[in-house]
């Protein structure tokens, strides 16, 4: 776990969890509204030029990083320069700043709106500061970037314990009474990381937790239990990737045949119990708009007419293709199983290989194992830019030809073209994807999620239990019964 | 007087209106190929559907919803596309009698709405596609309903409303309206079917801002000359209603030494009555100190909204409704002695004299949170105890203020405004609007 956006990388699931706890300690320029609105945040007003190439952001006055110092248009380029893709570069120019590109940006919006491109200021002891609703710890003020070495939590002050395997570790967040954007309600949010699914459940259920995550094998659980549950827009991608050393000869018609194979409907309905939905292209229907255009084909007698075609000693032949699971926990060891079931139908044997360390999808896409096979990842969609989504896809990926750069354009129907030629080489093959389940206590109010999985804490507040000396109401049906719950004082205690 | 954990609007931030207008009208206004509206986005799809048919050669069209647009307007612009399609000369059918099939899509994502043409010829595929770059869904008309507790429309725009209400009418007898939010106090003067701005007074910023930012805006007389006065928790502005082109600019302290800075007043309707309430230092809710020129009078408990129904708060028959932060709505004799108190209400309580009985009546907000649509309800007081009148009206969204139509003043009242004014927060749209809620007679 990281709070620094400059460590996290697209697409990887670690990414959003960092992301969702980042957004408590700090801001972005921009924010998109549930009514696809970009509202003011740091950036009070922007401005660009004809042909989206320079845009010009006046940062918001008097804002103030949680330790009271105050915010320049020098921290937002310092803060932001990291992040932003090749070729853009943000210069500070008094009380705003310029983002500038070779290449017009006409989604610059939706990219600066979402995923990593939060401000902040490095210290010199490489703590980060925000200006968000919140900071780390009561006795901290600052966060402290990750220790390069995942391996050896740091003891020093203001760093959030990391992260070790099977313990729970705690993050505790305090209300930033001076933020900017108003104080949250809340006093104080502990989170703790690492807790296993089933415990999570059984924490909501006593009340020892307010929000859970919740696995998709545990959605319907969770329902038969009354549990208050919401769930975000498809976020979530598992897909195929083939092995780079394929034979070019024979790699096209096996990647053909595996995809006939593939049974994505059985996969969402029956294996996930309808949480998931089949995916037949790589950015969901929420971000393009045009995801219903694609559909893939079920064919298992083409499949074993193809595979029937290929030399015997092709990949698959002689010795069973390798899926690794490169993405943790149960489900995709379960989707891969499945996989496995459907490819073995049109006669290409299989074998199953989970790996031990979990490595992010993007870590693994660039793996340079050079076994040919199959591998199954997930894939987090990171940003609110369908374009830039699909760049950050293909370049983890390696898929396209590289050499004819990267695209700008937002038109959708030149981003569809460009999805199907991605989808066509069978490079990569969506499988299902999966929304963000999040278990919600039953005295949570205001629980305003983005649909696209951002939460937006610093709204929530807890209607607590009402105190035994309430008075009892009246019995003439103006009012409802004297034991419901009462509001709880504003900022009150999680 | 009002106050609300429930409000939540974006962020407060200083310059929505502006930067929407300066930042979207520059975004998507120039040189992009981009359809100005759904209807001409319909029409650019079919002509590009057109330029890949031969000449006069039909289609069949067939329609598929995959947005949020309402099934009136994927018909409007159904007809549109076909329109267009039959003036190029081909003709329209919507069965297989045509070799060649249009598959019409209304599709959506974050950034508006596309329109999709997938053009299918002897098994192969082609597909045209239009954008228009919606930035909301378009509002539902808010309508009425028929029942004795009425609700209208008055006014909707994009920034948060922290308050609306009607002036006292000029000389001309021109009605005018004032909004308040928290960049500017803005003053509207009806004009026909429409109101005109007639001028919008920037508001000083006051430090760190609430998360619910809220402000009031009362009336007084000045040694005869009537101010308007917007209140906010931790500033104090006002201006001369009356000749609001001919005041300079707006004047507001956050001075907290200044006696008024930090404090707002209670109404009975449109009624100023001569007691205050101090805001917490949050600016959240009242601390429950009511004040009269003397000095402090009494403490009850912290509460988000009150109201007198009298005229008088020293009157024999005065009572005084008020919506606890911890629940309970509590009607006090007297200001402070409890008569009742009750759960299940909303943070918005407001007081209205009803000309049908004579008698002063409750309407409270539901208890529910940002993510719902409200209600409102109207109450009455028989033997000491709240009854409820009538089922209450629905809104679509939440409430986020509740207080007099007309403008509260120390003046008599004068005019029909005598409802009261409900902002709300449009869940649908994301757009704030102010409802008029009135209790309509039904002889």
């Amino acid at each position: 776990m990281s709070l620094d956006p400059r460590e996290w990388m697209a697409g990887a699931m670690e990414a959003a969890t960092n992301e969702k706890l980042a957004g408590l300690i700090f801001d972005r320029l921009v924010l998109l509204d549930n009514y696809g609105r970009f509202q003011p945040q740091l950036a009070t007003e922007w401005i660009h030029d004809a042909a989206f190439k320079r845009w010009q952001f006046a940062i918001r006055a008097g804002v103030r990083f949680s330790d009271g110092s105050v915010l320049t248009a020098e921290d937002v380029e310092a803060a932001l320069q990291p992040l932003l893709p090749n070729g853009q570069q943000i210069t500070a120019s008094g009380s705003s700043v310029v983002i500038q590109s070779a290449v017009d940006m006409p989604d610059l919006l939706e990219e600066l709106g979402s995923g990593r491109f939060f401000v902040y200021r490095v210290q010199p002891d490489a703590t980060l500061l925000g200006t968000g609703p919140f900071f780390v710890s009561e006795s901290r003020e600052s966060v402290k970037s990750a220790d390069k070495s995942d391996s050896a939590p740091s003891e020093a002050p203001n760093t959030p314990p990391a992260r070790s395997e099977g313990k729970p570790s705690h993050l505790r967040f305090r209300a930033n009474e001076e933020t900017w954007s108003g104080r949250p309600f809340l006093d104080a949010i502990d989170v703790t990381l690492g807790v296993p699914p089933l415990r999570q459940l059984f924490d909501l259920q006593l009340g020892k937790a307010d929000l859970v995550e919740i696995s998709p094998d545990l959605m319907r659980r969770a329902m038969q239990d009354n549990l208050r549950v919401w769930s975000s827009a498809p976020v979530i991608l598992y897909s195929l990737r083939f092995d780079e050393a394929l034979p070019a000869a024979v790699g096209a018609q096996l990647r053909e045949a595996v995809s006939l194979s593939l049974d994505r409907q059985t996969m969402a309905s029956v294996l996930l119990q309808k949480q998931a939905e089949p995916a037949a292209a790589l950015l969901p229907q929420w971000l393009s708009g045009y995801a219903f255009l694609f559909t893939m084909e079920t064919n298992i007698a083409r499949a074993r007419e193809i595979r029937a075609a290929l030399p015997a000693n092709a990949a698959g032949g002689r010795e069973p293709l390798r899926l690794r699971v490169d993405a943790a926990g149960d489900l995709p060891k379960l989707l891969g199983e499945r996989v496995a079931i459907n490819v073995r139908q049109a006669a290409i044997p299989v074998q199953v290989v989970s790996r031990t360390a979990l490595h992010s999808a993007s870590t693994t896409a660039s793996s340079t194992d050079a076994t040919a096979g199959l591998q199954l990842f997930a894939w987090h969609y990171s940003t609110l830019s369908p374009r830039l989504e699909l760049e950050s896809f293909a370049s983890a990926l390696h898929l396209g030809d590289p050499s004819k750069g990267v695209m700008s354009s937002t038109d959708p129907e030149q981003l569809y073209a460009r999805e199907k030629r991605l989808l066509d080489e069978r490079r990569v093959l969506p499988l299902v994807a999966l929304p963000e389940y999040v278990g919600v206590g039953q005295n949570v109010r205001d629980w305003m999620p983005a649909r696209w999985g951002e939460w937006h804490l610093a709204d929530v507040w807890l209607d607590l239990p009402e105190p035994a000396q309430a008075q009892a109401g009246n019995s003439n049906g103006a009012g409802s019964p004297a034991n419901a719950p009462t509001v709880a004082l504003p900022g009150a205690k999680p | 007087m009002s106050a609300k954990q429930k409000l939540s609007p974006p962020p407060p931030l200083g310059s929505i209106l502006s930067c929407l207008a300066l930042g979207f009208a520059l975004l998507f206004a120039p040189a992009r190929a981009r359809a100005d509206s759904l209807e001409d986005a319909a029409r650019a799809l079919a002509r590009k559907v057109a330029y890949l048919l031969n000449s006069r050669e039909g289609v069949s069209v067939r329609v598929r919803n995959l947005s949020s647009l309402s099934s009136d307007q994927i018909t409007s612009l159904s007809q549109t596309f076909e329109r267009e399609l039959q003036s190029r000369g081909h003709k329209v059918s919507h069965d297989d009698s045509s070799p060649v099939a249009v598959q019409l899509t209304f599709s959506e994502n974050l950034s508006g709405a596309i329109e999709i043409a997938e053009l299918v010829e002897n098994g192969r595929s082609r597909f045209s596609f239009e954008r228009v770059t919606l930035r909301a869904v378009p509002p539902g008309d808010p309508g009425s309903q028929k029942f004795t507790l009425m609700q209208e429309l008055v006014w909707r725009q994009e920034s948060p409303i922290l308050d609306l209400k009607f002036l006292r009418p000029s000389e001309q007898n021109q009605q005018r309206i004032a909004v308040l939010s928290q960049k500017e106090l803005s003053i509207y003067e009806r004009q026909e079917t429409t109101w005109a701005l007639l001028k919008s007074l920037p508001i000083p910023p006051s430090g760190p801002q609430s998360r619910t930012p809220r402000g009031q805006l009362f009336q007084f007389s000045e040694n005869g000359n009537p101010r308007l006065i917007a209140s906010f928790p931790k500033l104090f502005c006002s201006i001369n209603p009356v000749a609001p082109l001919d005041s300079p600019r707006i004047e507001c302290s956050s001075d907290e030494q200044k006696e008024l800075v930090g404090v707002s007043f209670f109404s009975a309707g449109p009624y100023l009555i001569d007691n205050g309430a101090k805001w917490d230092a949050s600016g959240t809710y009242f601390t429950g100190e009511i004040y009269a020129e003397s000095g402090i009078r009494l403490h009850i408990k912290p509460f988000f909204s009150a109201g007198f129904l009298a005229l008088k708060s020293d009157e024999p028959s005065g009572l005084f409704i008020a919506a606890g932060i911890d629940g309970r709505a509590r009607l006090l004799a007297h200001s402070d002695k409890e008569l009742e108190s009750l759960v299940g209400w909303g943070n918005e309580i407001t007081t209205i004299h009803s000309t049908c009985d004579d008698v002063w009546h409750i309407l409270a907000s539901a208890r529910k949170d940002w993510t719902e649509g409200d209600q409102i309800a109207a109450y009455q007081v028989e033997e000491q105890h709240i009854v409820a009148l009538d089922r209450p009206v629905a809104l679509p969204g939440p409430v986020l203020s509740l207080g007099s139509e007309q403008i509260p003043s120390d003046a008599e009242f004068a005019g029909t405004h005598d409802g009261a004014i409900a902002t709300v927060r449009n869940l649908k749209t994301g757009e704030y609007e102010a409802y008029r809620i009135s209790l309509a007679c039904n002889h």
